[in-house]
């Protein structure tokens, strides 16, 4: 296979797997600190306009966020949070139990009603860009040979 | 490293570049943020809430940070907007003026029958069609143009006239656009609404203007001085002269030109007042409103009629005003919403020439109307919007 239509492949993929798949929330939880508070991390597509409704799990309560205020609702067991361009919204709860998070996501700009938001699977280009990537430095150590 | 790494290393860095999210752009919007903010709180907590609708944050969503956009009208309602307003019915004038002023006209689809009668001031908007009359409009004519929103005064008609009867998808606005206190917020209000705050901050910085200098010129004028004017509009409904008091356009426009009203603390907005009462008071210069003239041009006659109706009066002779030559018919279409500025340099001009004498206060009127109107400055010459005006 010519170089330069390897090269362009490579360009292909990197521009499909690099890019966020249509307008998806995605949660990451770290590990309960030594005072029992877990930072949830919720990442969204830039320009985004959107809510969250994120369920706070049995023996938690909600601790704090650095989302704006005004932006923020906390009522019983639910947080609601109105995501107006922000990339990132950071809260806190504090307990102990099960860290298993479940929440909703409307994006109103994308006119997408109700999905899971999923939990954060692998940071930069994903598994498949990766993959791609060896594969491509794999390739042109042959071709020296 | 070998050219073909080095070029595999640049394609990488550059797809890392292009993959990255730049951050959003957002204008600084602070309302729009806001507002959106409640309404997708809101809607979260409580999917089935009447408003706002899904499509509507959709479409809020989509227009972002251009709307959702929030107004207060001067009966004290909020209005939130969450797309523009396209299509609009006017049920008096004085908002077919300020509408005009901020260069929206064009969004009028359905007029107040008596618009349709000043075809000089608004040769296009009195072409639209006709919703009944300002006061008992034609709920059927206003459903049939479908507008986004309409205006009315905003103690006229009654709610059960209009709201009543309306779907709220079409909200009613009451703004009056002729009183002084309200004007200016009203002016903002619609240029905000609709989008057009460049315009009319253009024509507030000329209403402040000629507001300022007017208050600049009376201001230290001591109260024993100021000129005592006795303001009216005609014969009375049941006995003597109709007198204008507090309360009243006509007696804030006689006191922001620094003068007194002789009624102001014998009647309460608008009564009858005996003649002899108006003699006795010696009124140093009179103020007539007529409903008349303005931008019709054929009712000069009407307006140099209530002049003569009250230079005539028995014993007017004993009234200062008279026997000065003070006495002076105001129209309504001259001294009452965007024009009002002129009107008080009018105003002025007339309780205190010496005070005014660098200022030509037709030329402030004309330039006005070649602003701000459909029409040009010509049609002074064709009008009647006060008198004596210097044509006969």
């Amino acid at each position: 296979m010519p170089k330069t239509r390897i090269l362009l492949l490579i360009m292909i993929a990197l521009m499909i797997f690099a890019f966020p798949a249509g307008a998806q929330a995605e949660r990451t939880i770290t590990n309960s600190d030594a005072n029992g508070v877990i930072t949830v991390r919720l990442v969204f597509p830039e320009g985004t306009i959107g809510g969250v409704t994120e369920e706070i799990p049995s023996g938690y309560e909600f601790s704090g966020t650095s989302h704006p205020t005004n932006q923020t609702l906390v009522e019983d067991k639910r947080i609601y949070f109105a995501v107006i361009g922000e990339e990132e919204i950071v809260y806190k709860l504090k307990g102990t139990g099960k860290t298993e998070i479940s929440g909703t996501w409307i994006d109103f700009k994308e006119e997408v009603n109700e999905t899971t938001v999923k939990k954060h699977e692998t940071p930069g280009f994903g598994l498949p860009a990766a993959i791609i990537t060896i594969a491509i430095i794999a390739l042109l150590r042959r071709q020296k040979r | 490293m070998k050219n073909s790494h080095l070029f595999v290393f640049w394609l990488l860095i550059a797809a890392l570049a292009f993959a990255t999210p730049a951050s959003a752009a957002y204008e600084n919007d602070s309302e729009a943020r806001y507002l959106i903010s409640q309404d997708i709180l809101g809607y979260l907590r409580n999917a089935d809430q009447e408003e706002p609708t899904i499509n509507e944050l959709y479409q809020a969503a989509s227009l972002y940070p251009e709307y959702p956009r929030s107004i207060n009208d001067s009966a004290g309602n909020t209005f939130v907007f969450y797309q523009p307003v396209k299509k609009v019915v006017i049920l008096n004038n004085n908002a077919a003026d300020a509408l005009t002023v901020i260069g929206t006209d064009d969004l009028i689809v359905g007029v107040a029958e008596s618009l349709k009668e000043n075809s000089l001031q608004f040769p296009e908007t009195s072409t639209l069609p006709s919703v009944g009359k300002w006061m008992e409009p034609d709920i059927e004519a206003i459903l049939a143009l479908d507008p986004d929103l309409v205006i009315a005064y905003g103690s006229w008609p009654d709610p059960e006239k209009l709201e009543t009867h309306l779907p709220n998808d079409i909200p009613v606005i009451r703004m009056d656009f002729y009183k002084t206190e309200t004007y200016r917020s009203e002016m903002e209000a619609v240029g905000h609404l609709f989008n057009k705050e460049e315009n009319a901050d253009e024509y507030l910085e000329w209403y402040d203007h000629y507001f300022d200098l007017v208050n600049e010129r009376i201001q230290d004028i001591p109260e024993e001085e100021r000129v005592r004017v006795y303001a009216e509009a005609g014969e009375g409904q049941s006995f003597g002269r109709r007198a204008y008091s507090t309360g009243t356009g006509l007696h804030d426009l006689l006191v922001a030109a620094g003068g007194v009203n002789i009624a102001e603390e014998y009647i309460d907005g608008y009564a009858d007042v005996e003649t002899e009462w108006i003699i006795y008071q010696k009124p140093e210069s009179v103020l007539i409103w007529s409903g008349k003239g303005g931008y019709k041009t054929d009712e000069r006659d009407l307006v140099i009629s209530q002049y003569n109706g009250f230079t005539g009066i028995t014993g007017s002779d004993k009234i200062p005003a008279v026997s000065e030559g003070r006495v002076y018919v105001i129209t309504s279409s001259f001294a009452f919403g965007s024009s009002s500025p002129a009107a008080l340099v009018q105003v002025g001009s007339w309780l205190y020439p010496s005070r005014f004498e660098d200022i030509d206060a037709q030329s402030v009127h004309e330039q006005y109307l070649e602003k701000y109107t459909q029409t040009a400055e010509d049609v002074w010459d064709e009008g009647t919007f006060y008198y004596p005006d210097g044509k006969d």
